[in-house]
């Protein structure tokens, strides 16, 4: 299974934050087959 | 010093752990009170009339090595929760505050007079640590609810082996009795080995060889004992023997940093109690308490180091919470066992989230997450050694496999998700704390956490010729997170206490 895609920022006093980053579906296109 | 934990409060049990102490100071009151009454005279004093006795009060001073110590923190904190990691080898007691203490039989013999005063019914209430010339010193404090110092025979016997006593209690099957004649009490009658006692009165003894008088004298034989028979390992010390480390704000204890200037360190743990004296009958021992009753616990503490910066005026000032760790460490117990520390999340399901320190070793221990219910995306956030899982708002996006990667993403961490499942606050309500992170080689540890406490006022004061010093009394305070006010871990080589 692919790995989860995640976001790491680290805040100014030292915090590090690993936010999960979610894969939003493309919306269906007009014309497609379902 | 020899002592024994009690199954059944105040009733003794033969003692088999032997300690040295310093000095003890327990006092025995056989207390009387006075009767003055107008009665055709000027005198005050008419008659005195026995009193209650007891609690018997006093301290015991000793230095802290770390098998005996146990003992006395049982006694004092409560039953510890045990980890064995190698039995008999490497074992971990961890004391917090508890609400029932255990009661222990304490003998101390009568330096060179061959019998002990057995005290049962021990409560050990106070302890105190501090360093005396390096050493850790610990003074105890203990209210013994019952004493054995003597008993009086009351009953002419010269065979047999029934053996009258006007006190039993205290006596127990195996103890050897000395009978002494009451009129030269340093000539020994009888040494008599007892059997349980059958009631307050009598005593089943072994053949009764000698005549015995109504008022002789028995007390209870000391065992003979050889500087061998103590099971002991060397005291603990503080410079070049401990750290001290400090943590501010909330889960302190997740941000320890260790302090290079400590020059002093004292805790003090105090339970309050009560002693009750009823009516329960005519027996010498129905003078002393019946029982005695637990009241509050408090915590105390003191450092005491060279002023370097305003930086403890500053949490004085703000009252923030700081969290304190003395931590003594002894001798090498069990070589090439580094282990890292792991903790495991719980799901609403089957699955979990086992995270696991990077580093091998004791340090890891001091890792905890807290799993809190977010507004928005799933994230981990790691300040200090504290992780907060803060959870997504659509409970699918809280997959284990998905909170052991953002958890895995952080530093000095790393975690693996088993079967399925969605994490939740409500499956972590409290504060999980990673355990089992082992030093390659592993020492004898007295390990004392405060996690949240207060400064009493302190100032810094200037004198002629002199060191600016900060010299702080603290209070502990219950840790809401944590759920006490002090934590002891202790490890040694002892399985249980």
């Amino acid at each position: 299974m692919a790995q989860p895609k995640t976001k790491k920022t680290v805040l100014p006093d030292g915090t590090e934050v690993v936010e999960l980053v979610k894969e939003v579906a493309p919306a269906p296109k007009q014309g497609d087959i379902k | 010093m020899r002592v024994k934990k009690e199954a059944t409060a105040g009733v003794a049990l033969a003692t088999d752990t032997l300690v040295e102490f310093l000095t003890e100071s327990i006092a025995v009151n056989w207390d009387w009170t006075q009767v003055g009454a107008v009665a055709g005279s000027r005198s005050l004093n008419l008659r005195a009339v026995k009193d209650v006795v007891g609690p018997f009060v006093g301290s015991i001073e000793l230095y802290v090595e770390p098998k005996t110590a146990g003992h006395f923190l049982c006694g004092v904190f409560g039953e510890d929760a045990h980890t064995t990691a190698t039995a008999g080898v490497s074992e971990l007691s961890v004391f917090t505050p508890k609400d029932v203490l255990p009661t222990y039989t304490v003998d101390i013999a009568r330096a060179g007079c061959g019998y002990v005063n057995r005290f049962f019914g021990v409560r050990f209430v106070k302890a105190v640590l501090s360093i005396d010339g390096n050493k850790l010193k610990m003074v105890v404090d203990v209210a013994a609810q019952r004493v054995f110092t003597n008993a009086r025979v009351t009953a002419a016997v010269g065979s047999g082996t029934t053996l009258s006593l006007d006190q039993t209690s205290g006596i127990v099957a195996g103890d050897s009795l000395l009978v002494l004649d009451k009129d030269a009490p340093g000539t020994t009658l009888a040494t008599l080995t007892a059997s349980a006692p059958s009631d307050e009165n009598t005593v089943t003894v072994s053949t009764i060889a000698a005549s015995l008088e109504v008022g002789d004298i028995a007390v209870i034989a000391a065992a003979v004992i050889d500087d061998e028979d103590y099971a002991r390992s060397k005291e603990l010390t503080f410079v070049g023997g401990a750290s001290v480390s400090f943590g501010k704000g909330r889960d302190a204890m997740q941000r320890l940093v260790a302090r290079t200037n400590c020059e002093q360190f004292e805790v003090t743990v105090d339970n309050g109690y009560k002693a009750v004296h009823a009516g329960t009958g005519i027996n010498v021992v129905d003078r002393m308490p019946s029982t005695i009753l637990l009241k509050g616990v408090g915590v105390t503490a003191k450092v005491g180091q060279l002023h370097a910066n305003p930086e403890l005026v500053d949490v004085l000032r703000s009252t923030d919470p700081i969290g304190i760790r003395a931590r003594f460490q002894g001798q090498v117990l069990e070589a090439n066992v580094a282990a890292a520390a792991t903790a495991t999340l719980a799901s609403g399901s089957t699955g979990t989230v086992v995270v696991t320190a990077e580093a091998a070793g004791e340090d890891g221990n001091d890792y905890a997450i807290r799993v809190v219910q977010g507004t928005g995306t799933l994230s981990a956030a790691l300040s200090g050694k504290l992780i907060t899982v803060t959870l997504d708002t659509d409970t699918a996006d809280n997959a284990v496999a998905l909170v052991a990667s953002v958890i895995d993403g952080l530093t000095g961490v790393s975690a693996t998700s088993t079967s399925t499942g969605n994490v939740t606050a409500a499956a972590n309500p409290d504060k999980v704390s990673l355990a089992g992170g082992r030093a390659a080689s592993e020492r004898e540890m007295l390990e004392i956490d405060l996690p949240s406490c207060v400064f009493a006022p302190f100032t810094p004061n200037v004198g002629a010729d002199d060191v600016l010093m900060d010299t702080i009394d603290l209070t502990a305070q219950r840790d809401p997170d944590d759920g006490r006010e002090a934590r002891v871990r202790l490890r040694n080589s002892v399985a249980s206490y």
